[in-house]
């Protein structure tokens, strides 16, 4: 875990990391995942609307536009910072990342949002059950870093 | 133009704009992109009025068209509009009203 006193270190620390996808994440809440269920309909964690599904609803389906969520950008993240505070109320706002180019699980990919370059979707890029995303899922976040507390520091 | 990636976000926004009453926003939301300066500002002011009227009616439990996941939704919208005023020049716009 790591912690800043200021902005500027912050900015430095994230601009020094090189190719990164990060997500500012309420406390309590998980990196990759949502357990609870104000998120709308969720399949093993995963929320329905962020990734293309079969009918059946047992499997995800590739699709360059459909993923989880990342900022790819200093600035992306500090707008998602501050649009997750106001969501947060008296909680922390932590930010995981994970190196753009880090070893991801097969059949993850970072894929820029092709509206916006400063944000990326982990997208899947072959058919899986959706048990196995939300493991894959699960093993990432086990490996990201987490910024306590970012904030304090906007 | 804005591009969405859910159907529903334009729906969404919608709601919250004549939940303000704001028809200059409905406007340009229906046209689907603004005509200058003084719109993109709008656009952006009513986004983040929108974000905080949302955390109350979560707490609330207000279903918008037929959505309880208000946040979810709010960070698909937070995509479309913020990449859509930044690739169109109105940086300072959206930067001014975080």
């Amino acid at each position: 875990m790591d912690q800043f006193k200021t902005m500027a270190d912050l900015r430095s620390y994230v601009k020094s990391l090189g190719k990164f996808c990060a997500r500012p994440t309420i406390d309590d809440e998980h990196p990759t995942l949502y357990l609870d269920h104000s998120q709308g309909r969720m399949l093993h964690g995963i929320r329905e609307k962020d990734y293309l599904f079969s009918t059946c609803k047992k499997w995800v389906l590739p699709h360059s536009q459909k993923g989880l969520s990342f900022s790819a950008h200093w600035q992306h993240l500090k707008d998602k910072v501050k649009l997750k505070g106001r969501f947060a109320g008296d909680k922390n706002v932590n930010i995981y990342w994970v190196l753009e180019e880090a070893d991801l699980p097969d059949g993850l990919k970072f894929e820029p949002d092709l509206r916006d370059k400063q944000h990326y979707l982990l997208t899947i890029t072959n058919k899986m059950p959706v048990h196995q995303l939300a493991s894959k899922l699960t093993w990432l976040s086990d490996r990201m870093t987490k910024i306590y507390d970012a904030r304090k520091l906007l | 133009m804005i591009e969405y990636s859910h159907e529903e976000e334009k729906l969404f926004l919608l709601y919250y704009a004549s939940k303000f009453d704001d028809s200059g926003v409905e406007v340009i939301l229906n046209r689907g992109h603004v005509l200058g300066s003084d719109e993109a500002d709008k656009l952006s002011k009513f986004f983040w009025r929108m974000v905080d009227q949302t955390v109350v009616d979560i707490s609330q439990g207000v279903m918008v068209h037929g959505n309880l996941d208000l946040e979810a939704i709010v960070e698909y919208t937070f995509e479309s509009i913020r990449a859509y005023l930044r690739n169109n020049g109105y940086e300072k716009e959206w930067d001014a009203n975080i």
